[in-house]
């Protein structure tokens, strides 16, 4: 009852404001106006911001990066991304990141190729049609050529540009295209490609991108097929990506790098469980602390295809200091096994730390053998397989399978991880998880520095409004005192002749700052209208030649809100002072 | 039973560098349900002493009480309550809220009471209407009316909430001898059904004959009684 009562007295001020609203039109109009054109500059802005940032995002920088993407490098080179056991990868990946849209395996390859008479720096992007994730697999718009050769077989190369790099290269179809590849190996190889199709392009960074056939290109690069570049996960809302690498990143913790496999002399052999030691000197110390050496120094253990082997392994082996061993293991993928070489440097007594079947390496002769020719097969798959716990004393000095490089904040620090493990002598595997948000944080900056850029502009315009709204509120205020004076003499309290005042200027902020969304989206229309050659320095801000908008219903209520918060306050104090006139005072003033 | 106490109720103005005394000591009772004339010449404080007694602007000095309560210590929020509920206006110049219809105009008081549904509102505005025999005029604008049917407006307005005492301030100084005397006639006959004091100020002598007591003031002071 209480509540209905209160709603009666506040329809009633707002009966007032609006009919007040009314009673000054041409006034209240031509302000109107003014803060609707504010609203349209904001809307318009704001849209074509988020635009800019929506075309780079979603439509450039996802099918170079992915929302999420997982990149794998050795020996520092974050050129060249190898993920040694996709499959495994895949599966983390599968388990931890919720609403997935898919993977994507992602082959790029940077490299001059060289048309008729003209070079040309291109990116040689790996696409698989006959894949529906992949981002290649979209309605091509083929200018010259047929698609279709792309898949068929019937050429050993099949090269598909846009007209631009066409032109650039002065090429046409059935034209070679020699480019140098440099195999993940740093192995150099020479391919001669042919001109099967011309595609038209949506901009000028998608026209940068040339496309070889996904299986072609991985194998021109060196990868094996349990291996892939980066891998790309594609979500259904791009905006959790930060979040969901957060999570994929805790998943992607490294297990102890074990290998278990036999280890051999001239005469004899024994199954063998292989760890390995950080090279860096406190671990070692930690390590040579805890694990004694009965013979020879495991300080020389640290040199290349040096290996330490435990008292029971060398004396059923037969084996002491300076003998030379080989160690033979299963691999995980193509069959067979891999047999490496060592020195036994030092004989030691793992006795309550390790196990009595363990040989120690380094952690460059690790990573040698453990992803180089293939990897070795799980050691899960094999009961005698020594796997220290967390609580063993030597656990921080044993080596993981991999490095988890910590999360960056933006491009910046991205950069500088990267610069930083290269410098370092550090030289196993390093797995770093980024999203399409650090990788490309110039574009967050952009798109932030655009929306200030705009809020200022605009705060400028809202000034001029603002002068108009006080105006406005001391116009309307002096010629209503007496009614002000007439409605406190009849018993309305202070606040709600303020809240009448208050309320006008809010019901017209809010007509007008709906007028501007509409108006924003007819001239967005009317903009769309309009098509751009793409070999514009505008192609950057356009989708399929046309200006690009993208308006959210969050950013315009926010706009609403902001406007509508300003006028309020704006109104306030002139409201307040309308209110604090006594009825005395106000009944008698005559204009 | 005395409605209004007053006692050497004096009210200054400052006025540039002097202080106009507008009152200089009214000492004044008021029984319920009388219907008195203030009358006096232009400047004599009869506007002020009505402000006073309506409890929109205070007394310089001394004490006024509106039924039983001491009005002069009272903050401004129950004062705007005592308006409310106890007081009803009658202006010189018809003071109607111009964007608000007869019925929203005589409605306005009870809503802002917050005390009664809309149904009930409704029937007891248009009952009041009807007494001041404008039901036809019920949706009309102030701007669409005459003088006498806007101050039948405000004198419906006035006695909506059903107030103890009703200030008229020259009610019929803007309007034609014929129609004041029909709105001095409807307020005498209000008086008499809905038992409500009434105070108007006049410095018209026609007009005396409608009030059962004349108070006259002179230089800010009650020359006769």
């Amino acid at each position: 009852m209480k509540l209905l009562l209160k709603i009666n007295e506040i329809k009633l001020i707002a009966r007032i404001s609006l009919r007040n609203l009314f009673r000054q039109r041409r006034r209240n109009i031509l302000l109107g106006i003014a803060i609707a054109f504010g609203m349209m500059i904001l809307v318009l802005a704001n849209s074509f911001s988020n635009g800019i940032t929506d075309n780079l995002f979603n439509r450039l920088i996802v099918y170079a990066t992915g929302h999420i993407e997982v990149l794998a490098t050795e020996k520092g080179r974050f050129n060249t991304s190898i993920t040694r056991d996709k499959e495994r990868i895949e599966n983390i990946i599968k388990k931890k990141i919720k609403d997935m849209r898919f993977i994507n395996e992602s082959i790029v390859a940077f490299t001059r190729a060289i048309g008729n008479g003209k070079a040309e720096s291109v990116i040689v992007v790996g696409i698989d049609l006959s894949n529906d994730n992949d981002p290649g697999s979209v309605k091509w718009e083929i200018v010259k050529g047929n698609i279709a050769d792309f898949t068929n077989g019937k050429v050993e190369f099949p090269y598909m540009v846009h007209e631009e790099k066409a032109k650039d290269l002065n090429i046409k179809i059935g034209d070679t295209v020699k480019v140098r590849l440099s195999t993940i190996y740093g192995q150099q190889q020479t391919a001669r490609l042919t001109l099967v199709a011309i595609a038209k392009s949506a901009g000028v960074f998608q026209s940068m991108a040339t496309y070889l056939p996904f299986h072609k290109l991985k194998a021109l690069l060196g990868y094996k097929p349990w291996e892939s570049g980066s891998l790309q996960v594609i979500l259904k809302d791009p905006k959790t990506s930060i979040f969901q690498a957060n999570n994929l990143y805790q998943a992607l913790k490294p297990d102890l790098a074990i290998i278990f496999g036999e280890l051999r002399s001239v005469t004899s052999f024994s199954p063998a469980t292989a760890l390995s030691f950080y090279k860096e000197r406190s671990l070692v110390t930690l390590l040579t602390n805890k694990v004694k050496s009965l013979q020879g120094n495991f300080q020389n253990v640290t040199n290349e295809k040096r290996i330490a082997v435990s008292t029971d392994l060398a004396r059923s082996l037969n084996v002491s200091v300076n003998d030379k061993v080989q160690y033979v293991f299963k691999n995980k993928f193509g069959g067979g096994s891999t047999t490496n070489s060592f020195t036994i440097k030092s004989v030691f007594d793992p006795k309550g730390v390790l196990d009595k079947k363990t040989v120690l390496l380094n952690e460059n002769d690790l990573y040698d053998i453990y992803y180089k020719k293939a990897l070795p097969d799980d050691y899960r798959n094999y009961k005698e397989a020594f796997v220290p716990s967390t609580n063993c004393p030597v656990y921080a000095s044993l080596a993981t399978e991999w490095r988890l490089l910590p999360r960056s904040r933006d491009n910046a620090s991205m950069e500088k991880k990267y610069s930083d493990l290269s410098k370092s002598k550090w030289k196993g595997i390093a797995l770093d998880v980024r999203t399409m948000y650090e990788t490309a944080s110039q574009v967050v900056q952009l798109e932030v520095a655009l929306n200030i850029i705009t809020f200022v502009a605009v705060l400028i315009l809202f000034f001029i409004i603002l002068i108009g709204v006080v105006n406005t509120m001391r116009m309307s205020i002096r010629e209503r005192t007496r009614e002000i004076g007439t409605i406190r003499a009849i018993g309305m309290q202070k606040k709600d002749v303020r809240n009448i005042f208050i309320m006008e200027t809010f019901f017209l902020s809010f007509f007008a700052s709906l007028a501007g969304v509409v108006a924003g989206f007819l001239v967005m229309g009317f903009l769309y209208l309009f098509r751009f050659s793409t070999a514009s320095a505008m192609s950057i801000l356009l989708v399929d030649r046309h200006l690009y908008f993208v308006p959210t219903v969050g950013m315009i209520l926010f706009d609403i809100i902001i406007i509508l918060l300003i006028s309020v306050v704006t109104a306030y104090f002139p409201s307040r002072r309308a209110a604090n006139l006594t009825a005395a005072q106000a009944l008698r003033h005559y204009e | 039973m005395n409605i209004i106490e007053i006692n050497n109720v004096k009210k200054d103005y400052p006025l540039g560098q002097t202080t106009v005394h507008a009152l200089r000591g009214i000492d004044l009772t008021i029984q319920e349900g009388d219907l008195i004339s203030i009358i006096g010449p232009s400047g004599s404080g009869k506007t002020t002493l009505l402000n006073i007694i309506g409890c929109i602007d205070s007394a310089t000095e001394g004490s006024v009480k509106i039924a039983d309560k001491e009005i002069t210590r009272m903050n401004d929020k129950d004062l705007t309550n005592l308006r409310l509920y106890k007081i009803g206006f009658i202006f010189q110049t018809f003071n109607l809220i111009p964007v608000l219809d007869v019925l929203e105009n005589v409605e306005f008081p009870l809503l802002l009471m917050k005390q009664y549904t809309r149904d009930q509102i409704r029937k007891r505005a248009e009952k009041l209407i009807g007494e001041v025999q404008l039901k036809e005029y019920i949706r009309h604008k102030p701007s669409e009316l005459s003088g006498g049917q806007r101050q039948r407006v405000a004198i419906a307005r006035a006695l909506v909430t059903n107030p103890d005492i009703v200030l008229a301030d020259e009610p019929t100084a803007n309007l034609d001898s014929e129609t004041g005397a029909t709105i001095l006639e409807l307020m005498k006959e209000m008086n008499e059904i809905e038992k409500t004091t009434f105070i108007f100020s006049t410095h018209d002598a026609d007009v005396l004959k409608y009030a059962k007591h004349v108070v006259k003031l002179r230089d800010g002071h009650v020359v006769e009684h």
